[in-house]
C-alpha cells in the first residue's frame, strides 16, 4: 500500500513536469507567431525554428571545435578553482590563523561582481582562453572555498576524539577521517561550482572572442540571428544539466554506499 | 596499576571530586557506580590522562596505553565493520588480522564484518566498538556507560561479550556505569560513589565467580539490595 502510493505519488510528479514542458513550448510558439505578425520574426523564432538549427548544428565541424573550445577552458578554470580552492578551504578550516589571513581575500572575490572582474581580464589579457579561464576560476574558486571551509565547521567530534585517544596517525586521519567527512562539502560545491562554470566561460567568450559557444553567440548576435542565439543558449543549458547529472552520478557513487541511500 | 589520591577537580568553581582515593588493581574488572551526573566520566578522564586535576596525585609506575568504549559507538559510517577496527591499528599484520576475525567470531560479527554501520542495530554496533577496543593494544580499558540506551536483552548480551573478550586478554577494565545489575554481574570489585562533589562510599569486592552470578539468587539479591539502598 506504501508502495503504491509513493508509486503513483512519482507518476504524478512526472506527469507534471511533462505538463509544464508542454505549456512552456506552446506558450514560446503563439508568442512567437504573434511577435512575428505584429512586429518582425526575427525578434522571437519558434521553438522548432531553434531545434532545428540545433540539428544543423551538428553536422557542422566549427560547432564541435566551438564545443571542444568551450568544454576545455571550462574545465580548465573549473580544475584550477579546485586545486586551489578546496586545500585552501580545508587550510581555513583547520588553522584560525591562517582563516583570518586568507578571508579577506575570499570575501573580495566573492563580493566582486563578475562583470568588474571581465572588464579588468578584457584589459589584462590578450588570449580569449586565458582570460576564459581566469573569469571561471574567480566564479568557481569562491565557492569551493566557502563548502569546504564550511564542512571543516561541521567534523564530528566525537569521532575526531575517538581518533584522538586510539592515537590514530595524523596521516591516517586526513585520510579516513576529514576527507570521507569533507567529501560531500566538496561535492556539494563542485556541483554548485559545474554550474557556474557554463554560465561564466559563456559570458567571458561572448565578450573576449570569436571562438568557443559564447564567441560564437557573440557572432550570431552581430548577425541578428535570435535563433542561433536561443540555439546556443539551448546548447549550454544542455551542458549545465549533463554536468549537474554527472556529479550527481559522481557523489551517489561516492558517498551513496555508506549514507545509505543507495 | 594506577591509583587516584585524593584527587580534587574542579569546573568553573564547581567541585566535581572531593578528595577522591582509589586504586585500580592489575587484571580486575572494576566498575564505577555512582548516579547520573556525579563525575564518573570526570575520574575516566583523569585515569586516561587527558584530564588535569586540580588537587592529589595520580600515581602509576609505568606509562599505560588505554582502550576506550564510549557511549556511542562512535564509528566511522563511511567504513565496514572490519575496516573500523582496522582504523585503530597502526601496524597490521597477519597475527593482528587474525585476532580480529578471531574476536568477531567471538562476538558472532563474524558474517557482519563488511557491513557499513547504518546497516546495523544499536546493539551490533556496540559490539564492534567493543571488539574495536579489545583489539586495540591496551593495558587499561575504559568504558563509559558503554551500554546505555540499549534495552535489557542487549545489554546482558553485550556484559557476557565483554567477559568473554576480557577472559582472553585480561587486561585491566575500568567500568563507569548507573545500572546497578552491570555493576554485580560484570565486576570483580564495585566502586560506589556519592553525589558530587564524589567520593567513594564503599568499596566492594564480589567473590562469586561470574558463571554463579543470578539476580534470581537469594544471597545475591540482598547485595542488590543493600547497593541500592546506599545508592
Amino acid at each position: 500500500m506504501q508502495n503504491f502510493t509513493t508509486k503513483s505519488k512519482r507518476k504524478n510528479k512526472g506527469k507534471f513536469f511533462w505538463i509544464s514542458l508542454f505549456l512552456f513550448f506552446t506558450i514560446w510558439y503563439f508568442l512567437s507567431q504573434w511577435v512575428a505578425y505584429r512586429y518582425h520574426p526575427m525578434i522571437l523564432p519558434s521553438p522548432f525554428e531553434v531545434i532545428q538549427v540545433m540539428f544543423t548544428f551538428f553536422t557542422q565541424k566549427v560547432f564541435w571545435q566551438s564545443i571542444g573550445l568551450t568544454l576545455y577552458r571550462g574545465l580548465m578554470g573549473f580544475w584550477l578553482a579546485a586545486m586551489i580552492g578546496i586545500p585552501l578551504g580545508f587550510l581555513m578550516g583547520f588553522l584560525p590563523e591562517i582563516d583570518a589571513f586568507f578571508r579577506p581575500f575570499v570575501i573580495t572575490l566573492q563580493t566582486t561582481p563578475t562583470v568588474s572582474w571581465l572588464a579588468l581580464a578584457l584589459i589584462w589579457f590578450g588570449r580569449p582562453s586565458s582570460m576564459t579561464i581566469f573569469i571561471t576560476f574567480i566564479a568557481v574558486f569562491p565557492l569551493l572555498v566557502i563548502n569546504v571551509y564550511q564542512g571543516m565547521g561541521q567534523l564530528d567530534e566525537f569521532l575526531q576524539e575517538m581518533a584522538t585517544l586510539f592515537q590514530v596517525s595524523k596521516r591516517r586521519q586526513f585520510i579516513s577521517l576529514y576527507l570521507p567527512q569533507l567529501l560531500p562539502f566538496i561535492l556539494a560545491g563542485s556541483r554548485a561550482g559545474i554550474g557556474m562554470t557554463w554560465k561564466a566561460v559563456a559570458m567571458a567568450e561572448l565578450l573576449s572572442g570569436r571562438d568557443g559557444i559564447g564567441g560564437r553567440m557573440a557572432l550570431a548576435r552581430v548577425n541578428l540571428s535570435t535563433t542561433e542565439v536561443l540555439a546556443w543558449t539551448g546548447i549550454l543549458m544542455l551542458l549545465g544539466y549533463l554536468g549537474e547529472r554527472v556529479m550527481k552520478y559522481i557523489t551517489d557513487k561516492a558517498i551513496g554506499h555508506w549514507r545509505g541511500y543507495l | 596499576m594506577i591509583e587516584l589520591k585524593e584527587v580534587n577537580k574542579y569546573f568553573d568553581g564547581l567541585q566535581v571530586l572531593g578528595n577522591l582515593s582509589f586504586s585500580v588493581s592489575r587484571g580486575k574488572i572494576l566498575c564505577i557506580l555512582g548516579p547520573s551526573g556525579c563525575g564518573k566520566t570526570t575520574i575516566l578522564r583523569i585515569l586516561a590522562g587527558l584530564l588535569p586535576i586540580d588537587g592529589g596525585q595520580v600515581i602509576q609506575k609505568e606509562p599505560i596505553v588505554s582502550s576506550y568504549v564510549f557511549q556511542e559507538p562512535r564509528l566511522l559510517p563511511w567504513k565496514t565493520v572490519k575496516e573500523n577496527i582496522n582504523f585503530v591499528i597502526s601496524h597490521s599484520s597477519l597475527a593482528k588480522d587474525k585476532r580480529i576475525d578471531f574476536y568477531l567470531q567471538k562476538t558472532g560479527l563474524q558474517e557482519y564484518a563488511n557491513y557499513y554501520p547504518h546497516q546495523l542495530s544499536g546493539g551490533m554496533k556496540q559490539r564492534v566498538a567493543l571488539v574495536r577496543a579489545f583489539v586495540y593494544e591496551h593495558q587499561l580499558l575504559l568504558m563509559d556507560e558503554p551500554f546505555q540506551g540499549l534495552d535489557v536483552k542487549t545489554r546482558n548480551l553485550l556484559l557476557n561479550q565483554t567477559h568473554l573478550l576480557w577472559k582472553e586478554t585480561q587486561n585491566t577494565i575500568v567500568f563507569v556505569t548507573h545500572h546497578v545489575e552491570e555493576a554485580l554481574l560484570l565486576g570483580d570489585e564495585i566502586l560506589l560513589l556519592s553525589k558530587k562533589p564524589a567520593q567513594v562510599k564503599r568499596r566492594i569486592s564480589i567473590g562469586l565467580p561470574r558463571k554463579e552470578r543470578n539476580l534470581q539468587d537469594p544471597n545475591f539479591q540482598k547485595q542488590y539490595e543493600g547497593i541500592v539502598q546506599s545508592f
